[in-house]
């Protein structure tokens, strides 16, 4: 009999493609949006993803990391002093202007990194040496900077190309020459990153400006890292944070004062609403019109569980191909613009998942409601005219 | 299977009425009737006379307001609708006015339903259901859809589908009211022939009068109630 239900939806061609596509387009519409959201989610701590520490140490009145708090250099010392703290190294970060040939400015995020050990440093060279950076006024910039600085770059020999290894630009009123290329992961806003040393860094500000935004902390071998967080908050008054900790803390301060999970949400919920309805719709005026046969099919001793059971087995099968179509889509959709880098693009296995079973709640919802037509349908139907 | 002087079906003051107040429509009053092993017998009146609900009580697939109904021994007035599902998948096949083949589906699907309805599958279905095309002279369009079929064919399909599990009662609704003289001669005399062979006994519904002579008995209904039988 299932066998049979199978056969009598697929050879209702319009309305299963209808119920197909109509599933398609909500596992489409959600599982890209949801994508999208996660990758635009991961930029929000992009500068974390870029440098990884055991322990960040911040203001205390700290709300996310791209919004830092300079703090005074002797914090430094007072960490390194803290029971357990193997090192602790400084890390700048400050959005400045890089002006371009026709006077513009783009707007750019300098990382200083310890000049020593150069800490914090992204892994994935492009071009050049990342040491290259200790030699004096020499940076190095990110993919993305050279997108975005390459837009006006105006070589000195008056030939309009992109910004490349030895090219000299002027940040915050001071020059430097680039001396690497990496691949860094791309911010949420503020601009693409430069790093060069701490040192090069507080030559770019004036004076008498607090430069140190962060501190990157590792522990002594064998030290609790929780235990030596309590230690620095307590023993400094600073804010000390693991990684993932202070991963967390942007993403939940994104979440909580921007519109982005609200308007992704929305269109998740339209997703939602279309897949509902056209499936319900489909199913339904199914059932509506095979209610003859489906009589017939009573009658001749069909009980209601196997009926229902036919049902559900149509439209778990259209949900099964929906899904797969629209995940097949929205997969394209990834491999396309993943290496755009634009929009940002995280299909998580979570996603899947998630996905799977709100379509497949939704498609067997439809299919109870329809059913019920089935249900209350009396055999003796078939006899009336 | 029964004797041909043992009956089968037994309706005894059998009621049924649609709506409520003043609304209300009595369709059946009173019926008493009883039909034999092997029987053909047929139910004719004019339209509206309650002859369909007779029949639907008959198959169990409605039930009466008050009275008994016993179909092969077996009480089906107080019967649940799961165990009479059960039953009516057994013992009864139904042939209807308008055939109710699935349309996607091929013939020899069609007419395995039955078998499929009672948990018989794959090879042993198709064996079975091109055996009974065979009998009603349509194994050879087996592979068809139903609409490549003429009416007189597509009801001989359902005549085939209606024996296919060898139930020992069948129940025709109208089998020949869409089909003209010739062809309705044609399916008679198949399902005359076939029942006999099986010894199935058969109630028809019908006010198509050209089909009487196959009767072995006909009994006339007005307003709800058997004028003769």
């Amino acid at each position: 009999m299932y066998r049979l239900a199978l056969r009598i939806l697929f050879a209702d061609r319009t309305r299963y493609f209808t119920l197909v596509s109509g599933i398609a387009f909500s596992t489409l519409l959600i599982v890209q949006q949801a994508s999208v959201f996660c990758g635009l989610m991961s930029w929000t701590d992009a500068i974390l993803r870029n440098s990884r520490a055991e322990i960040w140490v911040m203001d205390t009145f700290l709300e996310q990391v791209q919004l830092p708090r300079p703090m005074r250099e002797i914090e430094l010392t007072r960490v390194r002093s803290v029971e357990g703290v193997k090192w602790a190294v400084p890390y700048f970060h400050r959005v400045l202007p890089v002006k371009q040939a026709d006077g513009q400015y783009k707007m750019v995020q300098v990382i200083g990194l310890d000049n020593v050990s150069l800490i914090g440093a992204p892994r994935n060279i492009v071009a050049g040496n990342l040491e290259n950076i200790r030699s004096p006024d020499t940076v190095m910039i990110d993919d993305y900077a050279v997108e975005r600085i390459s837009e006006n770059f105006i070589a000195p020999n008056g030939e309009k190309r992109d910004v490349r290894l030895g090219d000299w630009i002027d940040i915050n009123g001071s020059y430097f020459k680039i001396g690497a290329i990496c691949d860094a992961n791309r911010p949420i806003y503020g601009g693409p990153y430069i790093y060069m040393t701490y040192k090069h860094a507080q030559g770019i500000l004036s004076p008498d400006s607090r430069t140190l935004a962060y501190m990157m902390v590792a522990t002594q071998e064998g030290a609790d890292i929780p235990t030596v967080v309590e230690r620095i908050k307590k023993e400094t008054g600073l804010l000390a944070l693991e990684h993932e900790d202070f991963s967390w803390k942007t993403l939940k301060w994104f979440f909580a004062n921007t519109g982005i999970p609200l308007a992704f949400g929305n269109t998740v919920v339209l997703g939602l609403i279309v897949g509902a309805v056209i499936t319900g719709q489909t199913l339904f005026s199914f059932v509506t019109e095979n209610s003859r046969i489906l009589a017939a099919l009573k009658a001749m001793g069909t009980s209601n569980r196997v009926l229902l059971n036919m049902i559900l087995l149509q439209a778990t099968s259209a949900a099964l191909v929906g899904y797969g179509i629209g995940v097949g889509l929205a997969s394209a959709f990834g491999l396309f613009v993943i290496p755009l880098k634009k929009p940002p693009f995280i299909l998580l296995p979570h996603t899947l998942i998630i996905v799977f079973i709100v379509i497949f709640v939704i498609a067997m919802v439809c299919a109870l409601l329809a059913s019920r037509k089935v249900l209350v349908l009396e055999p003796d139907t078939v006899f009336r005219t | 299977m029964s004797g041909k002087s043992e009956k089968v079906i037994e309706l005894t003051d059998i009621t049924k009425s649609f709506g409520s107040g003043r609304a209300k429509v009595d369709v059946l009053r009173g019926i008493d009737l009883t039909v034999d092993a092997g029987e053909m017998l047929m139910i004719e009146g004019p339209s509206g006379c309650g002859k369909t609900t007779l029949l639907s009580i008959i198959s169990g697939t409605l039930k009466p307001d008050a009275g008994k109904v016993v179909v092969l021994g077996k009480e089906i007035t107080k019967a649940r609708n799961r165990n009479l599902a059960k039953f009516r998948a057994r013992h009864l096949g139904f042939a209807f006015q308008l055939f109710n083949l699935i349309p996607s589906i091929s013939i020899w699907e069609n007419v395995s339903v039955p078998l499929l309805i009672q948990g018989i599958k794959g090879r042993e279905a198709k064996k079975r259901s091109i055996e009974i095309l065979k009998e009603v002279g349509l194994d050879d369009r087996s592979s068809l859809l139903p609409n490549k079929l003429s009416g007189g064919q597509q009801q001989r399909v359902a005549i085939a589908r209606a024996l296919v599990h060898e139930p020992e009662i069948i129940i025709c609704d109208e089998p020949t009211s869409a089909l003209d003289g010739a062809t309705g001669e044609h399916i008679m005399t198949i399902l005359r022939q076939l029942t006999a062979e099986k010894n199935a006994t058969v109630v028809i519904v019908t006010h198509d009068p050209r089909i009487h002579h196959f009767a072995d008995r006909i009994v006339h209904m007005e307003d709800g109630k058997l004028l003769k039988s």
